[in-house]
C-alpha cells in the first residue's frame, strides 16, 4: 500500500471495458487511493464537476471510449486544471497514440494488459506530482500577493517628496531585500535611507521586513537616526551568534541622508552601500565617502555623520550594489544603466540578460530652485591608470556601447565625432597628465542636459599643466597640423570647449540632437 | 619580418588592387585610421608599394569608406604619406564615407592637399 501523510488522493478512473475497469478499481483501492470510476468521457465530466477537479489528483483514461478518444477527454480536464495528472491507458504498440498522449500533456500512458504493480507505481508517482505541482501554485498566488504589498510598502515616495525623489526599484523575487524609507518631519527635513539585506533569496524580503519597520518605528516616534542604525546593528548581531556555520551572517546595508530644508549642508551615513553619487549644477559628478562595514558585521560603529556641502549641487544618486552588478554584466558604464532605468524603464524589461540581484536606485533633487530637466545627470564616470593608454581601442569601444545603450540612437552620426573628441582628450589625460604611470588616474565624465539638448564632457587629469595658453595657441592651428592637432579636433567638433587648471582639465559640450550640424 | 608574415597582416587592415590603364593603385583600409594602428597601415602602405612598383601607377586611391572615425595620429599618418607621394610626383585621391571623418578632414585642411571624394553612408557598425 502506498502511504500518504494526506487524506487519500482521489483517482478518476474512465473505462468502458468492465472487467478492466474493474480490476484497477480494486487495485488502486488495496493500494490506497479513493477511486471514482465511471464508464464514459459525459459520465467522467459530471463527476469532475459533482467532487470538483481541484480535488482529484489523477485521472485515468482508456484510449478508446465510446463517444470521443481518452486524449480529447484528457486535453479537456487539463485545461481546466494544469496541475491535475492524466493517464492514458492503449493496446499495444501504439505509438500514434502515445505521440497524440505526449503532445496533450498527458503524464503517463500504460499498455495494456496492465498489471497491479505497475498500475500502483505510476498512479503513486502522478499523485505525488499532482500535489507538488498544487502546492507550487499555491505558493506563487502567496508570493504575488506579497508582490504587490512588497511593491506597495517597500519604496514609497511621499507627497511631499514626489516633486523631488524619482525611484526605480526592480526584485529580483517576488519579495526584495532592497528597501527605500522616508520620513518628513514637520514639512522641513527629510530621512530618506537605502537599505540591501545580504543575498538574493526571499529570506533577505523578509528581513528587509522587518528592519524596516524598526526604521519606520524608529523615525515617526521622534527617534534619532543614529539610535535606530546602533539598534539595528545590535540586533543584527544577537541574531547572527550561534548561526548556522554553514550561512553567511546576515547584514544590512545602507545609506542615508538627513536634509533640512534651506540648510546649505546634508548629513549622509553609508554603512557598506556604495558611495552615493552627487551631481553640480554644471554636470560635475561626484562619488561620496565609500563608509563603514555593513550593520551587523562588528558591534562597535560610528554613527557621527558626514557633512556634504550643497553649494551648487543638483543631484544626489543613492543605489544598491544590484546596480552595479547588473552594468557588468551587461558591460555597460554604470551610470549609463541608471540612466536609462530612470529615463526609458518600459525598455528595460527588453534587456537581453536579466539582473542576478535586486536593484534599487533613488534619484534626489538638492537644488529645488531648479527643475529637474534643467540639471545635468551622469551617464557615464570612468577612472583610467595612465597605463591603460595601450588598450584605448578597448576603452573607446566601452564608452561607445555606454552611450549607446544610454542614449539609444538619439546622437546618430554625431556619436563618432563625440568618440573621436573623448579618445583624443583621454589620449592627451593618459599620456601627459598621468605619464602612462600605473599610479596616476584620469577622470572621465559624462552628463547629459535635456533641456539645453547638451551633452557635457569633462576629461581630468593629475598633471602639473602648462603655463601657455592653449585655447589662443589652438585659435591659430587653423587649418594646419600641429602638436594639439588632437586639442584641435575636440575644439572643432564640439559645440564648446573650454580648458581649466592649467589644460589639466577639459571641458566640451556637445549637442544631442542628430544632424544639427 | 617575413614577406609572407606581412602579406598575412596586411590583407586583415588593408587590400590593393593596380589599374595600370588609368595609372591607379588602389588600396582600400578595413578599419579605422587611429593611433591604435596607423603604424600597421604605414609598414602595409610600404610593403604594397614594394610590391607593386612604382612606375605603373601615379594616383593613389586609397578606400576609408569603411573607417567610421580618423584620430589626430591618422591625421598626422595621411599628411605624412601625402608628403613621401609628392616627393615621387603622385597624387593621393582619398575616399571617405563617415561624416566624422569629413569634418576632421576639413577641419585639419587635409582636403586642400588631397582629392577628397566624399559621400556620407549611414554607419551601419
Amino acid at each position: 500500500m502506498v502511504k500518504f501523510t494526506q487524506p487519500k488522493p482521489i483517482v478518476l478512473i474512465v473505462e468502458d471495458d468492465p472487467h478492466g475497469r474493474s480490476f484497477m478499481e480494486s487495485s488502486l483501492q488495496i493500494s490506497g487511493f479513493e477511486v471514482l470510476s465511471v464508464q464514459s468521457a459525459e459520465a467522467a465530466r459530471e463527476t469532475i464537476n459533482k467532487v470538483g477537479i481541484e480535488r482529484i489528483s489523477v485521472i485515468l483514461s482508456d484510449y478508446r471510449l465510446p463517444e470521443q478518444t481518452g486524449t480529447q477527454l484528457l486535453e479537456r480536464v487539463r485545461s481546466m486544471d494544469p496541475c491535475v495528472s492524466t493517464i492514458i491507458i492503449t493496446g499495444q504498440d501504439e505509438k500514434a497514440i502515445v505521440e497524440e498522449s505526449i503532445s496533450v500533456g498527458v503524464f503517463e500512458y500504460l499498455e495494456k494488459p496492465v498489471t497491479h504493480q505497475f498500475l500502483r507505481e505510476v498512479v503513486g508517482r502522478a499523485a505525488e506530482e499532482t500535489s507538488l505541482k498544487r502546492k507550487y501554485q499555491a505558493d506563487r498566488k502567496g508570493l504575488q500577493e506579497l508582490e504587490h504589498l512588497d511593491q506597495s510598502m517597500n519604496v514609497v515616495v511621499p507627497e511631499s517628496l514626489q516633486d523631488r525623489m524619482t525611484v526605480f526599484y526592480r526584485p529580483l523575487h517576488e519579495v526584495g531585500g532592497d528597501f527605500l524609507i522616508t520620513h518628513t518631519h514637520e514639512d522641513d527635513r527629510h530621512v530618506v535611507v537605502v537599505g540591501d539585506v545580504a543575498g538574493h533569496d526571499i529570506r533577505s524580503g523578509f528581513v528587509s521586513t522587518y528592519f524596516q519597520g524598526m526604521f519606520k518605528g524608529s523615525l515617526e516616534s521622534g527617534g534619532d537616526i543614529e539610535k535606530a542604525f546602533e539598534l539595528s546593528n545590535r540586533s543584527l548581531l544577537m541574531r547572527s551568534v550561534g548561526a548556522d556555520q554553514n550561512q553567511d551572517l546576515v547584514s544590512l546595508s545602507l545609506s542615508a541622508i538627513d536634509l533640512r530644508n534651506g540648510d546649505d549642508s546634508l548629513r549622509h551615513w553609508n554603512f557598506g552601500l556604495g558611495p552615493c553619487v552627487i551631481v553640480s549644477d554644471n554636470g560635475l559628478i561626484e562619488l561620496c565617502e565609500t563608509g563603514q562595514f555593513p550593520l551587523g558585521w562588528v558591534p562597535e560603529i560610528e554613527t557621527d555623520a558626514q557633512h556634504i556641502n550643497l553649494e551648487s549641487k543638483s543631484l544626489l544618486y543613492i543605489f544598491t550594489d544590484g546596480l552595479a552588478d547588473f552594468a557588468d554584466t551587461l558591460k555597460v558604464n554604470l551610470f549609463s544603466l541608471l540612466y536609462r532605468f530612470l529615463h526609458r524603464f518600459n525598455e528595460s524589461e527588453d534587456l537581453p540578460v536579466m539582473p542576478s540581484d535586486d536593484i534599487l536606485l533613488v534619484r534626489f533633487l538638492l537644488n529645488t530652485s531648479m527643475p529637474l530637466s534643467q540639471t545635468f545627470e551622469p551617464i557615464l564616470s570612468e577612472h583610467y591608470a595612465g597605463t591603460e593608454l595601450e588598450h584605448i581601442d578597448h576603452l573607446q569601444s566601452n564608452w561607445r556601447r555606454s552611450l549607446s545603450f544610454a542614449l539609444d540612437d538619439r546622437l546618430g552620426d554625431r556619436l563618432y565625432d563625440l568618440l573621436i573628441c573623448i579618445r583624443e582628450g583621454m589620449i592627451n589625460a593618459l599620456t601627459h597628465g598621468c605619464e602612462k604611470s600605473a599610479d596616476k588616474f584620469a577622470h572621465l565624465q559624462i552628463s547629459i542636459n535635456e533641456d539645453r539638448d547638451t551633452l557635457r564632457i569633462y576629461i581630468d587629469d593629475p598633471g602639473k599643466g602648462h603655463e601657455f595658453d592653449l585655447v589662443a595657441r589652438l585659435e591659430r592651428l587653423g587649418n594646419e597640423r600641429g602638436e594639439n592637432l588632437g586639442l584641435g579636433i575636440i575644439q572643432h567638433l564640439s559645440d564648446s570647449f573650454k580648458v581649466e587648471n592649467k589644460g589639466t582639465s577639459l571641458v566640451f559640450d556637445f549637442s544631442i540632437t542628430p544632424d544639427k550640424n | 619580418m617575413t614577406s609572407d608574415f606581412l602579406k598575412e597582416d596586411i590583407s586583415a587592415l588593408m587590400e590593393c588592387k593596380l589599374d595600370t590603364r588609368k595609372g591607379r593603385l588602389h588600396v582600400e583600409i578595413k578599419s579605422d585610421v587611429t593611433s591604435s594602428n596607423v603604424g600597421d597601415l604605414r609598414k602595409g602602405l610600404l610593403e604594397i608599394f614594394k610590391e607593386q612598383g612604382m612606375d605603373d601607377w601615379k594616383f593613389l586611391y586609397l578606400d576609408m569608406r569603411n573607417a567610421r572615425m580618423v584620430d589626430s595620429m591618422g591625421m598626422n599618418w595621411l599628411f605624412a604619406e601625402n608628403v613621401r607621394l609628392s616627393d615621387h610626383g603622385k597624387k593621393l585621391v582619398v575616399r571617405i564615407s563617415s561624416p566624422a571623418i569629413h569634418r576632421v578632414m576639413l577641419f585639419t585642411g587635409l582636403d586642400k592637399l588631397v582629392t577628397l571624394k566624399y559621400r556620407r553612408r549611414k554607419q551601419t557598425r
